[in-house]
């Protein structure tokens, strides 16, 4: 089906990218936020990745899987961007916790949820967050995490570490802050 | 340490908060984006054919005349149109050349910036 709509968007219908559009813009925002943290920056991000991916379709060779190649595309725009703005986030390690406090999260409602994982991933720095969306939301092996980003394997599995440990340790101080406000 | 990212309870986390594009003209936004980055290169390319047509056209013509007028046997204004022979030329090649390069130079900025993008 997608070989299809490429096809149709090499000979130039552009209506064949609506396709592309309707499938993967929440997941392209979703990367794009994860990484510059922002709703308007992460929609500008998105729209140029679809803008390079619709230009650039025809040098898709088909080794990888589109959304990989697409992937990719979106990672580089957004910490091109990320540069640009210079908002890199490199803090130190700090987190040691690997589990959520269950009995504070359990309580919330699911939009609270939502939104204090949202927080967590905003806090969290632009390699930790990106590393979790892609090898736990949309389950890209290590290989094709290696494809997108570019980083070595060892990397990958160094920053997933600490991105579980920073994303439960945030997660818990934003629960602990809330408790205390209640309180 | 792989053994550590088998994290079902981060996977659920994660699933439950999955983000949307939250701006609803996205898609028609990008859409008249790309039909209006797709017009424009047409437009280009076509208007790029255009001029190396009449660029061929304009150098025949424009040659012809250089080499084919002197051999009138017509004064013009007193001046024997055999004596406008190599000014005429030379105006003529000046110009073939001034427009050749601008052509070329559009030409291969053009295909630069197609296959750059």
């Amino acid at each position: 089906m997608e070989e299809l709509y490429i096809k149709k968007v090499i000979e130039g219908d552009e209506h064949g990218y609506r396709y592309f559009i309707q499938r993967y813009q929440d997941m392209a925002f979703s990367i794009a936020i994860s990484v510059v943290k922002d709703e308007f920056i992460a929609e500008e991000v998105t729209q140029e990745a679809f803008m390079k991916a619709f230009e650039k379709m025809h040098t898709f060779k088909k080794h990888s899987k589109f959304s990989t190649w697409f992937y990719r595309i979106i990672v580089n725009i957004a910490f091109r961007r990320l540069d640009k703005e210079k908002k890199w986030k490199n803090e130190p390690l700090v987190a040691v916790e690997d589990s959520v406090d269950e009995s504070k999260f359990d309580t919330l409602e699911a939009d609270e949820r939502k939104f204090y994982i949202n927080e967590t991933l905003k806090l969290m720095s632009a390699n930790e967050s990106l590393a979790l969306r892609l090898f736990y939301l949309e389950e890209l092996s290590l290989n094709e995490i290696k494809d997108v980003t570019g980083w070595s394997n060892s990397k990958i599995k160094v920053v997933i570490h600490r991105a579980r440990k920073s994303f439960y340790s945030y997660l818990n101080s934003l629960l602990k802050e809330e408790t205390r406000l209640i309180i | 340490m792989m053994g550590d990212f088998n994290d079902k309870r981060l996977k659920e986390l994660l699933s439950d908060s999955k983000v949307e594009m939250p701006f609803s003209d996205f898609e028609n936004n990008l859409m008249r984006r790309v039909k209006t980055e797709l017009n424009g290169k047409r437009v280009i390319h076509k208007n790029l054919r255009l001029s190396w047509l009449f660029f061929l056209l304009g150098s025949v013509f424009g040659l012809a005349i250089s080499i084919g007028l002197p051999t009138l046997k017509v004064e013009l204004a007193g001046w024997e149109l055999q004596s406008i022979k190599y000014p005429l030329m030379t105006i003529v090649l000046f110009i073939i050349i001034w427009q050749l390069e601008g052509l070329i130079k559009l030409t291969v900025r053009n295909r630069k910036f197609r296959s750059m993008s």
